[in-house]
């Protein structure tokens, strides 16, 4: 009887933990009217200009370890600048980055001092404020859904507009698809399939831009995480 | 490990501000304090930033080691030490949760060495080199390397009434520094236990 339940209970946690790196994969874009004024709508949701925000950060790792912190971001139109720092004040990673391939970090404690790290903060903080790149497409999911889908080389970006002026958003990249539990077939495929959720909510302007108050990050995948992000403040800089 | 020293670093400079306001006890047994609670103002500066980020808060110690360290604003959140146990809250969604980030377990056994910076000694630290660049400030300048890496120094500047703090300055590198200016300071008023405990 113990046996038995061992193995069921060894069975089931086969199971979750195939089911936990099932990823989605990429669904279908239905072409639809009116493509221009949807992809206005969305490059409409990312701030222009120079920018000063602040964030309280909660962070949940897959392997159940949890955190709290304050970020700072400087948005200029040709770089960002991000730190993160404790609550009680005290820096533990700064950086600034340009672009994808351009990035310096100014300071890092351990467990922040890789470049693995840094370089996945800033794809993170591009994704939430910056208008993603490639070529940009609108219409609607299966379901009609109204969506802007951005393709930039093997990455896909979905943004969705929701109807209170917020927005949830989708990414994709080439990885190897899993079977319907989540476990790896004996013949792997390459296909597109989500990595990372954004929902945006409590969306409301500030100056000439509309910022959500709420923004949650959940990273697809058995190195999932979330990231909960709370608007402190949103500061216009002046132009240079 | 880097994480742990730098919560645990940050907890030593808390600890430092009503260290200080305690004095000496040899040489000035007047400015001995017992207790004291003051408003503070911590503005944080940053290369990247254009404007500090600015939070504020109160603190309250009580001698031998209780400290309610609480940030009300932008995000409220709380530490407390009272007979050596340390807890820290923060508030999310307008409840209290506790953070059990690292560092928790190494500011306990670490509250066991200030013991004497409690009593003002603070040329007995082994962690910091003391020197006083004025009559009323102190510079703290960290001893070993590694955590040379994370603060720089510190300069505690005290104000013109005897025992009481103007301001903590924590250096974490060039154009890298947290100021902390601490107002309306009450002195040797007994306070209760619970504001130790959160209870």
């Amino acid at each position: 009887m113990i046996q038995h339940l061992l193995l069921c209970l060894t069975a089931t946690l086969l199971l979750s933990s195939c089911a936990l790196a099932r990823r989605e994969p990429l669904p279908k874009l239905v072409q639809a009217p009116g493509a221009t004024q949807s992809l206005q709508q969305c490059t409409a949701l990312f701030p222009q200009g120079r920018w000063q925000l602040v964030h309280a950060i909660a962070f949940r790792m897959s392997n159940g370890s949890s955190g709290n912190a304050i970020g700072v971001l400087v948005l200029d139109d040709l770089e960002i600048k991000c730190a993160l720092m404790t609550v009680e004040g005290l820096t533990l990673f700064e950086a600034r980055s340009a672009d994808e391939e351009d990035l310096e970090i100014l300071r890092a404690l351990p467990p922040f001092a890789n470049r693995e790290f840094a370089a996945g903060l800033m794809r993170d903080v591009r994704t939430l404020f910056r208008p993603p790149p490639g070529a940009a497409q609108s219409g609607t999911l299966p379901d009609g859904t109204p969506i802007c889908r951005y393709a930039y080389g093997h990455a896909v970006t979905d943004i969705l507009p929701q109807e209170d002026g917020c927005w949830r958003m989708h990414t994709y990249s080439e990885q190897t698809s899993l079977r319907t539990d989540g476990c790896l077939p004996a013949d792997p495929r390459r296909e597109q399939l989500k990595t990372r959720t954004i929902k945006a909510q409590s969306c409301s302007p500030v100056a000439s831009a509309i910022f959500p108050h709420s923004l949650e990050l959940i990273g697809s995948g058995p190195t999932g995480y979330t990231l909960n992000l709370r608007l402190i403040s949103a500061e216009r800089l002046p132009a240079r | 490990m880097t994480t742990t020293r730098f919560v645990l670093c940050f907890s030593l400079c808390l600890v430092l501000v009503p260290a200080v306001l305690r004095g000496n006890p040899t040489t000035d047994p007047s400015v001995r304090l017992h207790s004291v609670q003051a408003n503070f103002t911590q503005e944080k500066h940053l290369k990247i930033l254009v404007r500090p980020l600015v939070s504020s808060g109160v603190f309250a110690f009580q001698a031998p080691q209780s400290l309610r360290w609480e940030y009300l604003r932008p995000v409220h959140s709380l530490l407390l030490m009272h007979n050596g146990r340390i807890q820290k809250m923060i508030e999310q969604d307008g409840r209290f949760e506790q953070d059990n980030g690292a560092g928790i377990d190494s500011m306990q056994i670490v509250l066991q060495d200030i013991g004497n910076w409690l009593d003002g000694r603070f040329t007995d630290n082994p962690m910091f080199q003391v020197t006083r660049s004025d009559d009323r400030t102190i510079v703290l300048t960290p001893k070993e390397p590694g955590l040379q890496s994370i603060i720089s120094r510190i300069e505690l500047h005290q104000g013109q009434e005897a025992g009481v703090m103007e301001t903590v300055t924590i250096f974490e590198g060039p154009d890298a520094f947290t100021r902390l200016t601490f107002t309306q300071t009450v002195l040797n008023r007994e306070i209760p236990e619970a504001r130790f405990t959160g209870q």
